[in-house]
């Protein structure tokens, strides 16, 4: 009365089976090793230690200092050569950073640096590191400012100015 | 003393109370490291009882250009706010953006500061508040 089963029905209900037991054995032997969409896996990649951070932020200190003493240096673009009027044969060569902008970049990186150490923000350190960011180009002055931030907010540094630390 | 006399007396106690108005008497000033928050009433940090209280906000502006008739103006603004609670637990956050230096900028006597940061320190949120419940300093 019923149709007749073909031949190949046996197979390949086996070889269906078979990968469902092969997918579930994978799962099961997977099982608890993080993947990089698991919340476990956050503690694999760990976070960066503070003396990493502190190195990070070094070069990036350095870098845009490097970018500013470039930008600086660099000739004006070409649409503003071609409005400007040509120099005159007595005119200054292209400005580059003044050398005491850099001793003030410097100065103000040293204040930090020996204040982080100590994990204290002094009046005579907020004197002299407001001295000098008041002679460093924007982009150098926030990055000092992120750092004087992290001191404080990362690394506990103690305000002990009894006024504005800056 | 008669009854007469001590009803009158408290009659007078609460018609002071009710003509006062609400008074805001937190004198703490808070910061928050994990939330990356700190909050504090101008008057009420400089009126607390210890030395270490202190919250405020600067805010600079300046022209960085050289003076020559040739160059162009060059206004940068920046600013930055910072609280330090009762044993010393500090905050700092600052900002280069204008429109949040000109609320720095905006901070009063009698304001209720409240500021958060992000990872790099700079400024997310800068809040002052006025209310007839905060005491002018003093």
């Amino acid at each position: 009365m019923g149709a007749k089963a073909p031949r190949w029905l046996p197979l390949g209900a086996a070889a269906i089976g078979g990968a469902l037991v092969g997918a579930l054995g994978m799962n099961w032997w997977n099982r608890g090793e993080p993947t990089s969409a698991s919340p476990s896996s956050y503690s694999w990649a760990g976070p960066a230690t503070g003396a990493t951070e502190a190195a990070a932020r070094e070069l990036e200190m350095r870098r845009l200092l490097r970018e500013e003493l470039s930008r600086h240096a660099a000739a004006p673009p070409a649409a503003q050569e071609k409005e400007s009027p040509p120099p005159p044969d007595d005119a200054p060569a292209a400005s580059t950073l003044p050398p005491e902008t850099v001793v003030h970049v410097e100065r103000a990186q040293a204040v930090l640096d020996a204040a982080i150490a100590r994990l204290s923000w002094t009046r005579e350190d907020a004197s002299s590191f407001g001295d000098a960011m008041a002679s460093v180009p924007p982009a150098v002055r926030l990055e000092l400012l992120r750092k004087f931030a992290a001191a404080v907010n990362e690394r506990g540094m103690r305000l002990e100015t009894g006024s504005p630390p800056l | 003393m008669s009854a007469r006399a001590i009803t009158v007396a408290m009659a007078l106690c609460f018609s002071v109370t009710a003509l006062a108005g609400f008074r805001e008497v937190n004198r703490t000033v808070v910061v928050n490291q994990t939330q990356r928050y700190a909050s504090g009433h101008l008057a009420g940090a400089r009126a607390s009882t210890d030395a270490t209280q202190h919250i405020a906000c600067v805010a600079t502006i300046e022209n960085a250009s050289t003076g020559d008739a040739n160059s162009p103006a060059s206004i940068s603004q920046w600013g930055y706010c910072f609280a330090a609670t009762a044993t010393n637990s500090s905050a700092f956050c600052f900002s280069a953006n204008p429109e949040m230096v000109g609320a720095m900028r905006n901070l009063q006597g009698d304001s209720l500061l409240e500021f958060r940061w992000n990872l790099n320190g700079q400024c997310t949120m800068v809040q002052l508040k006025q209310a007839s419940g905060l005491e002018p300093k003093r």
